[in-house]
């Protein structure tokens, strides 16, 4: 587990699962799945991807095809404001209209630092896991389904 | 009591709901006490049944914001905030305690079968206005210090209005008046003992805290309808009833306010507490919903600022 956090991180919870933790690790996560509905859920969702169950979200390789679609797409007039429009959509739950024009300004037309820009300012206000999760929401809704 | 992010939801509204029920009792009382023209009913729902919320809210607020810290790493900036407010809420949750319980004469305090009940109970009750007052506000200023750094880092702090700047001298010139008191009793004779002058912070920094409250409400405000100002906003609230609560009691204390219209000043002190219990609430809510959305570990396994 992270030192940073008593939620284990992916890593442990895949070697969990292929069962190659040392045992004293082993045990802490088991204890702590016991207690944590949200990492068994996580837990499921791992096995789900391993045996290629259906799973919402998409495979690496279709990501990152999606990333390379993206690339292409953002160098087209007026892509760059769709693809804003759809991460402001996304963000307004969070931290409403006004910030959510705000934080989006100075991402490039080309949208390089899209992620990075909206990672730092809600990590100031809800901490890297929860942020974490939430981009991973926005990159999967607003650029890898988009 | 778990971390369950289904029933995270569940506190903002639940404390709003059962502070408000209180608060409907405690009309029913006070208009009792205007029928009968006996102050007993008013007097006995303060000393137990609002002691009890009292009590259970700063338990509350206390159990959430510990529950907030666990979801920041140590290198977020508002780690080291949250830890400062759940201090606060520690020093408020033993500040109530004593002052709320030990340290009044009532049927559910256990000291008053004891034979030092006559020392031990004004004890009790200075320890848990030291505690509950400079303590607690101390704290609470340090960390709102963090959250209002976070929103000028985010570049989203917002700009004070002139009312804003109205209630602040307001404010200053009460603690200026409170200052020129305590000289003028030292002055005529007076010696403070160590308990009051302890107490003596406790107005300057309910100042800097109302300050800080009226940048965040202007700096959540200026954010539009989000869910991470929610927190932000409960903590302004609270600030602002509790230094409405402190000017209440002290137009208590010189008779400004005729009785018994001064006593409806006691019940500030209710929803000033709901509001600190619901800001942690709030927050968890929204970390909670973070961590629940759909495809959470796509961007860990390809995030690229995780080392």
């Amino acid at each position: 587990m992270t030192p940073q956090s008593e939620h284990p991180d992916i890593e442990d919870l895949l070697r969990f699962r292929e069962n190659t933790l040392p045992e004293d690790e082993r045990r802490a996560v088991e204890t702590h799945l016991a207690a944590c509905s949200q990492c068994r859920n996580e837990t499921e969702r791992i096995a789900f991807a391993v045996k290629g169950g259906n799973v919402p979200v998409a495979s690496s390789e279709d990501f990152l095809a999606s990333l390379s679609r993206l690339q292409s797409n953002l160098q087209q007039p007026g892509a760059s404001d769709a693809l804003k429009q759809r991460v402001k959509y996304e963000l307004i739950p969070y931290v409403g209209t006004e910030a959510a024009d705000s934080i989006l300004q100075p991402v490039a037309p080309n949208g390089e630092n899209l992620l990075s820009t909206i990672e730092s300012t809600l990590r100031l206000f809800l901490g890297k896991p929860a942020t974490a999760r939430i981009v991973s929401r926005i990159v999967d809704r607003a650029i890898v389904r988009a | 009591m778990n971390d369950d992010p289904e029933r995270s939801a569940l506190w903002a509204p639940l404390i709003a709901r059962v502070t408000a029920a209180y608060l409907a009792v405690g009309v029913l009382a006070l208009g009792a006490w205007q029928v009968t023209r006996n102050p007993a009913w008013a007097i006995e729902f303060f000393r137990v049944p609002a002691a009890v919320l009292m009590v259970c809210l700063a338990l509350t607020e206390f159990w959430l914001a510990s529950l907030v810290i666990r979801h920041f790493s140590p290198d977020d900036l508002l780690r080291p905030g949250w830890t400062l407010i759940a201090s606060s809420s520690g020093c408020q949750l033993i500040g109530m305690v004593c002052s709320q319980i030990l340290g009044v004469q009532s049927r559910i305090n256990p000291l008053v079968l004891s034979s030092h009940a006559g020392s031990l109970i004004p004890l009790m009750r200075k320890a848990g206005l030291l505690a509950g007052g400079t303590f607690r506000y101390a704290f609470l200023a340090c960390g709102m210090h963090f959250a209002l750094k976070a929103y000028q880092r985010s570049g989203l702090r917002g700009r004070m209005r002139w009312m804003d700047w109205v209630v602040c001298v307001l404010f200053g010139a009460f603690l200026l008046r409170n200052v020129v008191d305590v000289i003028a009793a030292i002055r005529g004779g007076k010696t403070p003992d160590v308990w009051e002058m302890l107490g003596w912070p406790v107005d300057p920094l309910l100042w800097l805290l109302l300050l800080q409250a009226l940048m965040l409400l202007r700096s959540a405000g200026q954010m539009g309808n989000g869910r991470i100002g929610l927190c932000w906003k409960a903590f302004s609230a609270a600030i602002f009833l509790t230094a409405l609560g402190d000017v209440g009691l002290w137009v208590f204390n010189y008779g400004y306010l005729p009785w018994p219209w001064s006593s409806v000043t006691w019940y500030l002190w209710l929803p000033a507490s709901a509001a600190f219990a619901r800001a942690p609430a709030f927050q968890l809510e929204v970390v909670h919903d973070a961590h629940s959305v759909a495809g959470p570990f796509l961007y860990e396994v390809l995030n690229p600022y995780t080392p």
